[in-house]
């Protein structure tokens, strides 16, 4: 480089030297203060705000940090609503799993819920304002006597020969109110009657009853009691004493069946309800079959008997003999059929069992102990494990496309710095 | 001897503050009182608009506020770092202004900010200012990447290595680069033909 050329660029450099810009003094005072007070909140906030035309300078990013810089109050409210949610999720998930205070299981807490809403529905039928058909339509929509309609078992009824009919009720102990007991009772009433006056059914029932070892044996005896109120038999019975859970007894009644619903309430009422269950059973074509198989029998009989009169062959007397034999045989074993197909009817098997299980007890405290609250935690922390989980498996997948998104950014960004650089 | 290694240094009382790439970490308010001025007048050669400058540079302070916990002595001179950081906010405002319709202000395209040390007669200050205005049109003839390398150079003072370390070139690229671009920005002075760009030149 020539001494002249380097002269003139010494010259430039002076010259831009002593031309360079420099900040108006208000600028200038604004940032020592903004530096000095280390960007406070305000400067964060005006600047995000656009109050001094700094509004939407930097990144999104340091355009949302400031304005969270600016509202930090509303920092807690983000971070309880995030928890919130993420209760709710926990709550939600866990839902079916978990026992409130004074709840039993799963089972007990799921069929509160159904015996609440057959009790909703039994409810007008049993202020005697439904008609059985309108009873028979609430049955069959009571998702807890889901099953076979039992509109097929009303005479004319097109629908399918279905010759069982099944309901069962289960609750945790002080789960079933006597109002919603009544109402299932009225309703199964209603329905009974409308299908006892016209077909044959045979019913079954099962009760478990729950109470503490020292009760077991006033409920036993109690269930003597209305036993024999109802003019019903006891078959069998097993009583046990001891400790919680191993305490208890069995019962077989046989109670007439023009007093089953009656009965079963009263059964019901001794002590804590766990669960009930009644079978209806459609016995009307074996009854119709045993008795035209009788009548068949008898007059098959009266058409030998009229035969053998006639007849003086030994040989053919023998024969007729036989058949007749053979006939009166059939005819005892259609009418034993009969007799049993109709002692179903008419008495109903009702099974009878007291509980003593811890859980009895706790329920009949009605308090929610440490235990539960234990077993509550349990639960709780699993759900959450497991909606964390979830979360994880959703973000991290999430996390790693937005690093690749970032990584690329970044790239593009040093990309464009370049291009500006060469461009203008 | 090249004359842009003539260029004086900048003082020792401000090399001190700037941080030395093996000493102990200075503060940020060090820092910032030491390059304040120098940044603002590099932001501004860059984008040759005042409210942008300023914008730029608060942005610049901000953002090396927040990340001054992560500067390491060791990679460099806070200076360099801080520079950097100003860099990458002038080209994004570049960036943003080719995005969108260019809103430069009349009087800040020439004129960004006001000159440190202003003539006292009116007299001089008009040759002063019609000096000033030819310079900076000048400037605006060149690219970014020239006007870069003049305003790190002779607006902000920084050395060759601390322009090597907010750039990522390498020091020897960059005294090649600063010779090209004042090559052209006296070419382009020149081209100009006035006799006030002569003078600016002499």
């Amino acid at each position: 480089m020539s001494h002249e050329t380097e002269t003139e660029f010494e010259d430039l450099a002076r010259a831009l030297r002593e031309n360079r810009p420099a900040p108006e003094p208000e600028f200038a005072e604004s940032l020592d203060q903004a530096v000095a007070d280390h960007f406070p909140r305000q400067w964060a906030e005006e600047a995000a705000l656009g109050k001094r035309g700094k509004g939407g300078i930097g990144s999104i990013t340091e355009r949302l940090g400031r304005w969270l810089s600016g509202h930090r109050a509303l920092l807690p409210t983000l971070a309880g609503a995030v928890g919130v949610l993420f209760v709710v999720a926990v709550v939600v998930t866990s839902g079916a799993d978990l026992s409130g205070p004074g709840g039993g299981d799963t089972d007990s807490v799921n069929q509160e819920r159904a015996g609440s809403d057959a009790g909703s529905d039994s409810a007008d039928v049993g202020a005697g304002q439904s008609t059985a058909d309108q009873a028979i339509q609430k049955l069959n929509e009571s998702p807890d006597l889901a099953g076979p309609s039992v509109g097929s078992l009303i005479p004319g009824s097109r629908l399918g020969p279905i010759i069982e009919r099944k309901s069962t009720s289960q609750a945790g102990a002080a789960m079933v109110s006597p109002e919603i007991a009544g109402d299932i009772e009225a309703l199964s009433d209603s329905v009974t009657n409308t299908v006892s006056n016209s077909r044959d059914v045979a019913r079954e029932a099962e009760i478990t009853l729950g109470t503490d070892p020292s009760g077991v044996q006033d409920v036993a005896n109690e269930i003597v009691s209305v036993t024999d109120d109802h003019n019903g038999i006891i078959m069998n019975s097993n009583v046990t004493d001891g400790e919680a859970g191993k305490a208890g007894a069995t019962f077989n009644l046989l109670i007439p069946s023009a007093q089953i619903e009656s009965t079963v309430a009263d059964l019901s009422e001794i002590a804590d309800l766990r669960s009930r269950s009644q079978e209806l059973t459609d016995i009307t074509a074996p009854t119709n079959r045993a008795e035209d198989q009788t009548a068949d029998s008898k007059a098959k009989i009266k058409s030998l008997l009229g035969e053998l009169e006639e007849t003086y062959d030994e040989t053919e007397r023998a024969n007729l003999e036989r058949r007749i034999r053979w006939e009166r045989y059939d005819k005892r074993a259609a009418e034993t059929r009969l007799n049993r197909l109709e002692r179903r009817a008419d008495f109903t098997p009702v099974g009878v069992r007291i509980e003593t299980s811890d859980s009895v007890s706790d329920d009949e405290s009605g308090s929610w102990g440490i235990s539960d609250a234990v077993d509550d935690a349990g639960k709780m922390l699993g759900v959450a494990a497991g909606v964390t989980l979830i979360a994880l498996a959703v973000a991290i997948p999430i996390g790693i496309v937005v690093l690749i998104a970032l990584a690329i950014n970044r790239a593009w960004v040093r990309r464009a710095r370049r291009k500006v650089l060469s461009d203008e | 001897m090249n004359v842009l290694e003539a260029v004086p240094e900048p003082d020792s009382s401000r090399r001190e503050a700037k941080g030395q790439r093996t000493g102990p970490r200075p503060l940020f308010e060090d820092l910032y009182r030491s390059s304040r001025d120098d940044l603002y007048a590099y932001v501004a050669g860059m984008l040759r608009n005042q409210s942008a400058a300023e914008d730029v540079t608060a942005l610049a302070f901000e953002r090396a506020f927040r990340k001054w916990d992560r500067f390491d002595p060791r990679r460099g001179s806070a200076r360099g770092w801080l520079f950097g950081i100003a860099r990458n906010a002038a080209l994004d405002e570049l960036r943003k202004r080719k995005r969108e319709v260019p809103a430069i202000e009349p009087g800040g395209l020439d004129a960004p900010g006001s000159v440190a040390d202003a003539p006292a007669s009116v007299e001089e200050k008009a040759m002063a200012n019609e000096q000033r205005a030819a310079l900076f049109a000048a400037l605006g003839t060149l690219s970014p990447g020239d006007r870069e390398m003049v305003s790190l150079k002779f607006f902000a003072g920084l050395s060759n290595t601390e322009i090597a370390e907010a750039t990522g070139y390498s020091s020897t690229n960059v005294g090649t680069r600063i010779n090209r671009a004042m090559t052209r920005l006296r070419s382009a002075l020149e081209t100009d033909g006035s006799g006030t760009n002569e003078e600016v030149a002499r």
